[in-house]
């Protein structure tokens, strides 16, 4: 195999590939990144089993072949090049040599042939968005995905289409997150728990531009396609939550307030607590104001915000962390938050769109 | 400087007794369980009685050798709850942070109140007259700045007492007190500090305290602290989490059948059920005592799902009394508690079990009112 590339095409498949490749593996195969050189294409491809991305670059090919290098050192030498044309070669043995500028280095290479396939997608089944808006959707969904395994669906975010729309939910027994997206044309049919930590490597791939993904989805399978750089993902199994039953029939309190305002109160108050002794921060809430504040072994915060109220005054507490989690997501100045009793969820949503909501549950105090 | 009140009412169920029947006051006379039945115990006697020797525990036999002509009465005690909830109205006149020690007993901290209504004396002695002449009961008050000194200083006047006892007054007033007097010290602990040669609280004061440490670990530490005046717990704040939660209730008579015993697990698991809520806690295991007529108490205990609900916690205490019950052997005490506390969580989860969150919200509720209109204002209707 020989092939030549710029360093800045090989760098940035190199660095999105190698999200895929594990760190330790029983198999040396499965921490490196198989490079193809066939019908004039240079694909790089990892595969932690969970997870594969599979990467076209830009380059020439003057002898086919393929070869797999040790991420780990493949990526660093990659990155540590000066910018310019990356010469690589391997023979038979699979002995590498890379060539850039005034470098010349030699890696030991492994045999191809023990590199998991990726598996096939049903390329029928798909759903074509614009890149941002799937960017968008994940970010302010994934937060609130369960780290616990336990219940390992819940490790994944929901995705639903119906008609004209999909759905993003994710919820981590604590908190639950929302996001709609209206997409003409789309119809009902889909509905796969995509696992968290592959999500975020979607969004990282993805770009804010115009440019479109397409979604394909098989029983076990999911595959985003990017166009030169694919990535797909098995599905978690199971039946995930049915979230509709989360939101409360009605509502005690509801307020509206600005969201900085809010956030930037939370966030002072969130000062004096630490991780370990975990206090949460109490809101107090009467007409005109919502009173926030945290009192700690270090001191104590009140902050005072003003709001817009309707129905009972309540007094209630949360983690801090899920507060300002929900806040930072929310790009619309103002928000409206509905309590139901100070042990019953709480739901966080902009006040013209339906598009995203939060559902957090508080923390009881004596 | 903080100022905290203990007032503790004088011989309160008789007092309270005499409220309905003013000729006891001038009477020996005393409370007892079923004062027919030679088993019962005085549960208070009146000061005349106290004169002969009567005194709380004995049993109605031995307080009729020792005082004749005593008039025994029968124990009602929704009256007591009742003239308590006046009490401690009146105490509410003079500051919100109050914590009620028990049914005739309150701590008062009056810190911020002294502006209003005069020195700490000055606000003793008006709820003394206060309790005197609106209720016609009697009180003695302990004034000092923390509650451990309130309490030894109520201890020390009865009745209509009010004695003042300030850190700066400990070498007099409490150091030359047996140990045996100290708040905090049964028989068991004062028994070990003799064996030691610590005789008077001064004693305790002027002890090592890592020796103290050493020999009764934590509670070492907090005999040392409190012979010395120091006390940091605040009026109304539960500082120490309870390890179990128990009720008991001596019966007005020995009790044979297996309805009324669960009759009367229903307050004691209330009031157990009051607690752990009121302290976040949540037990693991329910256990049941039964102290049989011949004194001989036994207990007997299930695994339960953690819980602190009243419904819960009656549930296994039936299962327990079934399993249990024996209808040829009287009982004369009977008690529930809740063991393997285990903090609530307090983050509130989807997985909750949904309908103990609504029995949890029906009994918080339940708790808020009966904090705020009395105890028992609202009760289960199996409890009528």
């Amino acid at each position: 195999m020989k092939i030549f590339c710029m360093k800045k095409d090989l760098n940035e498949a190199v660095s999105s590939t190698q999200r895929a490749v594990s760190n330790k593996s029983i198999l040396a195969v499965l921490e490196g990144i198989l490079i193809t050189a066939k019908d004039n294409k240079i694909i790089l491809r990892g595969n932690d089993m969970e997870m594969g991305i599979e990467y076209t670059v830009a380059g020439v090919i003057e002898e086919e072949g393929s070869v797999v290098l040790t991420s780990r050192y493949f990526s660093e030498i990659v990155r540590k090049f000066p910018d310019g044309n990356i010469e690589i070669s391997c023979d038979d043995s699979y002995k590498v040599n890379i060539r850039c500028s005034n470098s010349n280095i030699d890696l030991i290479g492994l045999n191809p042939q023990g590199f998991p396939e990726i598996p096939s997608v049903n390329e029928n089944n798909a759903i074509t968005l614009k890149q941002e808006i799937l960017r968008n959707m994940i970010r302010q969904v994934v937060f609130s995905v369960s780290i616990d395994e336990k219940m390992p669906v819940l490790t994944g975010c929901l995705l639903e289409s119906a008609d004209n729309c999909i759905y993003m939910v994710s919820i981590d027994g604590y908190r639950m997150s929302f996001r709609k997206e209206y997409i003409l044309g789309i119809k009902e049919g889909v509905t796969v728990v995509i696992p968290g930590k592959a999500l975020n490597e979607v969004a990282r791939l993805l770009k804010e531009d115009d440019k479109e993904v397409s979604i394909h989805y098989g029983k076990n399978q999911i595959l985003f396609d990017f166009g030169n750089c694919k990535l797909i993902t098995k599905l978690l199994q199971g039946d995930y939550l049915n979230y509709k039953s989360i939101y409360p029939d009605s509502y005690e309190t509801e307020i509206e307030v600005e969201t900085k305002a809010l956030l930037d109160a939370a966030d002072r108050a969130n000062l004096i607590i630490t991780e370990d002794k975990r206090t949460p921060v109490k809101f107090e809430i009467d007409d005109k104001y919502a009173k926030v504040y945290s009192v700690t072994d270090i001191g104590r915060v009140e902050e005072t915000v003003k709001i817009s109220k309707e129905g009972k005054d309540i007094s209630i507490a949360f983690n801090p962390k899920f507060i300002m989690d929900a806040l930072k997501n929310i790009e619309d100045e103002k928000i409206k938050i509905s309590f139901s009793g100070s042990i019953g969820p709480c739901v966080i949503s902009p006040i013209n769109s339906d598009e995203f909501s939060y559902v957090i549950l508080p923390v009881r105090t004596n | 400087m903080k100022h905290i009140l203990l007032v503790d009412m004088n011989a309160f169920f008789i007092m309270c007794e005499s409220l309905l029947r003013p000729e006891l006051r001038d009477i020996p006379a005393a409370v007892a369980g079923d004062p027919l039945k030679r088993t019962g115990i005085i549960l208070t006697a009146n000061y005349i009685a106290r004169k002969y020797g009567v005194y709380t525990t004995m049993t109605v036999n031995q307080a009729k050798n020792v005082c004749p002509s005593i008039e025994l009465v029968k124990p009602s005690s929704g009256l007591y709850s009742k003239c308590s909830n006046q009490v401690f109205d009146i105490f509410r006149r003079y500051t919100p942070t109050i914590e009620q020690a028990s049914i005739d007993e309150g701590w008062l901290d009056i810190t911020e109140s002294t502006d209003l209504f005069g020195s700490p004396f000055d606000i003793a002695s008006r709820i003394q007259n206060e309790v005197k002449d609106e209720l016609g009961l009697w009180c003695s008050v302990g004034i000092s700045e923390n509650k451990f000194l309130s309490k030894m200083a109520c201890e020390m006047k009865k009745p209509l007492g009010i004695t003042t006892m300030y850190q700066k007054d400990i070498e007099k007033m409490l150091w030359p007190l047996p140990v045996n007097k100290m708040y905090g010290v049964g028989k068991a602990t004062s028994k070990q500090l003799l064996n030691v040669g610590i005789h008077t609280i001064g004693d305790i004061a002027n002890c090592d305290k890592v020796f103290l440490t050493e020999k009764f670990g934590s509670f070492g530490s907090y005999l040392y602290e409190r012979a010395n005046g120091i006390d940091h717990s605040l009026v109304g704040v539960h500082q120490v989490k309870s390890k179990s939660i128990s009720k008991e209730h001596t019966l007005a008579a020995d009790m044979t059948d297996i309805n009324q015993a669960k009759k009367a697990l229903i307050n004691l698991a209330q009031e157990v059920g009051v607690k752990a809520r009121a302290e976040g806690l949540k037990g693991e295991t329910v256990q049941i005592t039964m102290k049989y007529s011949n004194f001989i108490s036994v207990t007997r205990q299930k695994k339960v799902h953690a819980t602190n609900l009243d419904k819960e916690i009656l549930k296994a205490g039936y299962e327990l009394l079934e399993e249990n019950w024996d209808s040829k052997k009287p009982i004369r005490l009977i008690g529930i508690g809740l063991h393997n506390m285990t903090g609530q969580k307090a983050q509130v989860s989807f997985f909750d079990n949904h309908i103990e969150v609504k029995e949890e919200k029906i009994e918080k509720t339940m708790d808020t009112l009966n904090i705020k209109y009395g105890k028992k204002s609202l009760k289960r209707g199996s409890n009528l």
